[in-house]
């Protein structure tokens, strides 16, 4: 076995210099020991092809790689041949054909839900959100889709953890995060918060022109924007507040407010009166059991009168 | 069993860096049944000298971006294998070293056909008092003559210098020929040579 790797400069200059010092006579002698050597077989303890080929699969296991199905060698060449490449093929198109559908999360009206991602990552969805991915999530990449606000804590991982959000993107390592982008909020403004670690945000497609946000900084982006807002402060109590299920508006358009609760009460606010819809409000609500006490707060506060319909509510002045 | 030449390393190497799975797997293929009787040699147990050189594959595979492509990829998972492994005899603190040749099976010192018994002895013995040089010595000359390695990489994996290196190799065949040689008058055996 060492016979052939043997046949190389660099180790016949070795053997050169083993000897450099080695008088004539005892140059023989141990000339011999070494070709000696060559023919003992250190093969102890036996270690199979069978055993590699097991012990790779756990390593792969243990790097979190998708193993290609056992290659069956030498046996079964003649039955199991035909029978091994159809049922091969037969799983690489299903296989392909589940592989490029998207795994999709949709949270109903009314409830919050927390997932784990294959990479160990964690999302908590609130009231009426969606995310997707790949199903080669954290394979070939740590890519996902959110409509809704979503609270991340993001594990180390060998890519790099991209949120896109109805046009933004945020980039992250490790970290925890929030993110608030609802296709149907006013102006589809994007809100990410930054809860412990830093982040990248950006407009799809303009990862030059980044905000990067650190610890307790918040940014907002809307469609059109170049590039994200600068940095705000941000108080992480009122971010979260909604994992609590609680209720937290900073200077809030009733707009914004009303859709919130549509969500999480799944029903259904109008107003009869843009004005109101435009009117701010800064409030917090320890996790409220009905949407009418909000609404009844709310209203009063505002010096508005609410009252019932079929599906939900109406606001007016 | 084919192993890589230097040439076919290198590029496994550099494919290793740009996150190559199959550089990976290649590796672990032609280095895995060698790393674990290496790594045997120490820990003296088949189980753990496996568990050890999987581990070792996993560092390289976490550490493959900051592997220096200069450098010989088996000397680095020699080297790993071999502080994985004296790691793991000093925590089990075993009392005799890893090398130790009364634990070699003695039923592989005869034991075979007439016909070839006179080599296999002479081979036998050799093996045996390949096992019983002192530590360092039996290390540098198994690397050199069993796993194919250059006085360059069995310096890297040692941690010390080439030319200690092959101080120990010279030092390993003067000790193995005193052994013969002793042999020889003890027995007044005429087989060897």
């Amino acid at each position: 076995m060492a016979e052939q790797s043997w046949n190389n400069d660099k180790k016949n200059r070795d053997l050169d210099r083993l000897f450099d010092n080695v008088s004539e006579s005892e140059r023989k002698n141990l000339k011999r020991v070494w070709d000696d050597s060559s023919e003992i077989d250190l093969n102890e303890p036996p270690v199979s092809k069978a055993e590699t080929e097991d012990a790779l699969r756990d390593v792969h296991a243990k790097l979190g790689f998708e193993d290609k199905p056992v290659n069956s060698q030498n046996t079964d060449r003649n039955n199991g041949l035909r029978y091994y490449l159809a049922a091969a093929i037969f799983l690489i198109i299903a296989g392909a054909a589940f592989l490029l559908t998207d795994k999709k999360v949709s949270v109903p009206k009314g409830e919050l839900a927390a997932i784990e991602l294959p990479d160990g990552s964690t999302v908590n969805l609130n009231s009426g959100s969606e995310i997707s991915y790949s199903r080669l999530f954290n394979y070939t990449n740590r890519d996902l889709h959110l409509n809704g606000e979503a609270y991340f804590e993001v594990e180390p991982g060998n890519h790099p953890f991209h949120v896109y959000a109805n046009g933004s993107v945020v980039q992250v390592t490790s970290t925890k995060f929030n993110v608030r982008s609802w296709l149907d909020d006013p102006g589809s403004q994007t809100t990410v918060s930054v809860i412990s670690g830093s982040v990248r945000f950006f407009a799809e497609g303009s990862p030059q022109e980044a905000v990067s946000l650190k610890e307790g900084s918040e940014s907002r982006w809307i469609s059109g924007m170049i590039r994200p807002a600068d940095p705000d402060p941000v108080r992480i109590d009122n971010i979260l507040a909604w994992k609590q299920r609680n209720l937290a508006f900073v200077n809030t358009p009733l707009e914004i407010i009303f859709r919130e609760l549509e969500r999480k009460y799944n029903t259904s606010i109008e107003i009869t009166d843009r004005e109101i819809g435009r009117t701010v409000m800064t409030t917090f609500y320890s996790d409220p059991e009905d949407v009418e006490s909000v609404l009844n707060d709310i209203t009063t506060v505002k010096g508005l009168t609410f009252s019932r319909t079929t599906n939900g509510y109406r606001v007016s002045k | 069993m084919n192993e890589p030449n230097d040439e076919q390393y290198n590029q496994l190497t550099e494919r290793l860096k740009a996150s190559d799975r199959e550089a990976f797997d290649q590796l672990f293929r032609s280095l895995y049944a060698p790393l674990v009787r290496f790594s045997f040699r120490y820990t003296r147990q088949k189980s753990t000298a496996a568990d050890i050189v999987q581990d070792a594959f996993i560092k390289l595979w976490h550490h493959r971006e900051s592997i220096d492509a200069e450098q010989s990829i088996k000397a680095y998972l020699y080297k790993i294998v071999r502080n994985l492994s004296l790691n793991h005899i000093r925590d089990r603190s075993f009392e005799q070293n890893g090398l130790d040749a009364a634990d070699m099976p003695a039923d592989q010192l005869t034991d075979e056909d007439q016909e070839t018994d006179l080599r296999t002895e002479r081979l036998e013995l050799l093996k045996k008092w390949i096992m019983e040089l002192p530590e360092r010595q039996s290390e540098a000359f198994r690397l050199s003559r069993f796993e194919g390695l250059d006085h360059e990489e069995i310096a890297d994996v040692m941690n010390v210098s080439s030319r200690t290196v092959n101080n120990h190799i010279v030092q390993a065949m003067k000790n193995i020929h005193r052994l013969h040689e002793q042999y020889l008058t003890e027995t007044r055996h005429i087989g060897y040579g």
